[in-house]
């Protein structure tokens, strides 16, 4: 399958959701209660939030070492 | 310098434009189709839409005036609507305030400098009613309005990166279309259409918005099917499973194909399934029950939105209700319990926002909290365990 260079607010995002609705099943079958649940959001943010700081550096780190004369001239064409 | 962006942008500029002739001296600047920042922050300039109006073109003619896709104007609204009135509030304030294209006074006819204070008055108010507003989820007060705001925010704003970036690295030659405007006006029609074909934005692929939306239907119709024929499933599944699809989505979007659309999508079943999972059931309306004996009292009385009435005035074996323990929730509106003499009842009772009245004993406000303790030690106990997110609560005797 073609992929895409890393789209990292999709990653974010989708991450995001699966958390909030792995959040809601474990509140719904009583896994957590409301004490945990409280703590669960902010800590899912910060989690998804991470690994889109993180994917970004990489996608940045990947891209620079790339950028020689005949990338750019393609990227224009 | 000029920017193209899609058609439908283009046509929603040289509607601008013409407006501009009308409303203001803007069409001389030669700038093109863009509008500038200037233009946005000179707020006299607002029109409410002639053209793209749903209600009062408030959205429309705010969207022209932002220059963003109306749509999303009014996404925020909506949202903002739901959480404490704020949409509403603002919406209302256009209405009234800003002039229709074309005309220089709104409807309640007041001067550029008013018109001005009172948007900023009734922008002050609906951030007060949001910032004032938490959502529950599993006991957790936490400002989804303030993230769901900021995150459509982001997305208005990455658009607007996403489409500049698209069209800033082709610099205009003779030959493309996009140099064409300088001598050309851009509503020439054998022009646009060139013009506006949509530059490669982003990451390419297929778009995936068409077989996640077509996995929903599956996935959704398949879940009511088993809620027919199986079990019953909570009514928050919904939104879940809806959540699911579109969270797996855009993970596969996050390589391969494109994603939009998908994730505003998601954030509608968000908050879907933040509203129906603080609910145990979806029901609407009137709920009023008068049991005459403990027996018929249910444990639980469930309301989404509407009136729940409990009068245990009719109960004539109270002391079978020693002990027992009855959960009233409603999500928005009203709960009312009558209680008789000879029962000694506890309440704890909450309000996301509203007025608790517990035997006369009366509070309100937003995330009010109140308690009555049982007094008397003869009569038979009933502890009633009372929610309302948005509304009022009363107890009363007989």
């Amino acid at each position: 399958m073609r992929t895409h260079p890393l789209d990292v607010t999709a990653l974010v995002f989708g991450l995001t959701f699966l958390g909030i609705v792995t959040g809601w099943a474990l509140f719904e079958v009583d896994l957590i209660d409301a004490d945990a649940s409280a703590w669960f959001l902010p800590l899912l943010l910060v989690g998804t939030g991470l690994v889109g700081i993180v994917a970004w550096s990489a996608k940045a780190a990947v891209r620079r070492p790339r950028r020689s004369p005949d990338d750019t001239k393609h990227l224009h064409s | 310098m000029v920017r193209w962006r899609s058609e439908r942008h283009d046509r929603g500029m040289s509607e601008s434009q013409q407006t501009s002739i009308e409303s203001g001296p803007v069409a001389d600047t030669g700038r093109g189709p863009r509008v500038s920042g200037e233009q946005m922050r000179d707020v006299s300039r607002l029109r409410r839409s002639r053209t793209d109006r749903k209600i009062a073109g408030v959205a429309g003619g705010l969207a022209r005036h932002l220059d963003i896709d109306p749509t999303l104007i009014r996404v925020v609204l909506v949202v903002l609507a739901l959480f404490g009135g704020a949409g509403a509030v603002l919406y209302g304030a256009a209405w009234l305030l800003v002039p229709d294209e074309g005309r220089s006074e709104g409807v309640l006819g007041t001067s550029t400098e008013t018109r001005t204070i009172g948007l900023v008055i009734a922008l002050i108010v609906a951030a007060a009613l949001l910032l004032g507003d938490g959502w529950w989820f599993g006991g957790l007060t936490f400002p989804w309005p303030l993230l769901v705001l900021g995150l459509v925010l982001y997305l208005v704003l990455r658009n607007r990166g996403t489409s500049a970036a698209a069209t800033a690295p082709t610099p205009p030659t003779p030959e493309t279309p996009e140099a064409a405007p300088t001598g050309t006006p851009p509503t020439d029609p054998s022009l646009a259409p060139s013009a506006s074909t949509p530059a490669p934005r982003g990451p390419r692929g297929p778009t995936l918005l068409g077989i996640t939306t077509a996995c929903l239907l599956v996935v959704l119709g398949g879940l009511g099917i088993y809620e027919l024929a199986i079990a019953d499933v909570p009514i928050a599944a919904y939104p879940a499973a809806a959540l699911t699809v579109i969270g797996v989505a855009l993970l596969v979007g996050a390589w391969v194909g494109r994603v939009g659309g998908l994730i505003v999508l998601g954030l509608v079943a968000t908050v879907a399934l933040v509203v129906t999972a603080a609910s145990p059931t979806l029901r609407f309306g009137e709920l009023e029950d008068r049991p005459v004996s403990a027996a018929d009292v249910e444990a639980q009385y469930a309301m989404t939105a509407g009136r729940t009435v409990l009068d245990l005035s009719g109960v004539e074996d109270l002391e079978a209700l020693d002990g027992r323990t009855i959960e009233l929730d409603n999500r928005l509106g009203e709960i009312v319990v009558v209680v008789p003499d000879g029962l000694d009842v506890s309440v704890d009772a909450y309000a996301q926002a509203g007025q608790l009245d517990l035997f006369g004993q009366i509070r309100d406000g937003s995330s009010v909290d109140h308690t009555v303790m049982a007094t008397d030690d003869t009569d038979p106990d009933l502890s009633l365990d009372i929610s309302v997110g948005f509304g009022h609560v009363e107890v009363r005797t007989s």
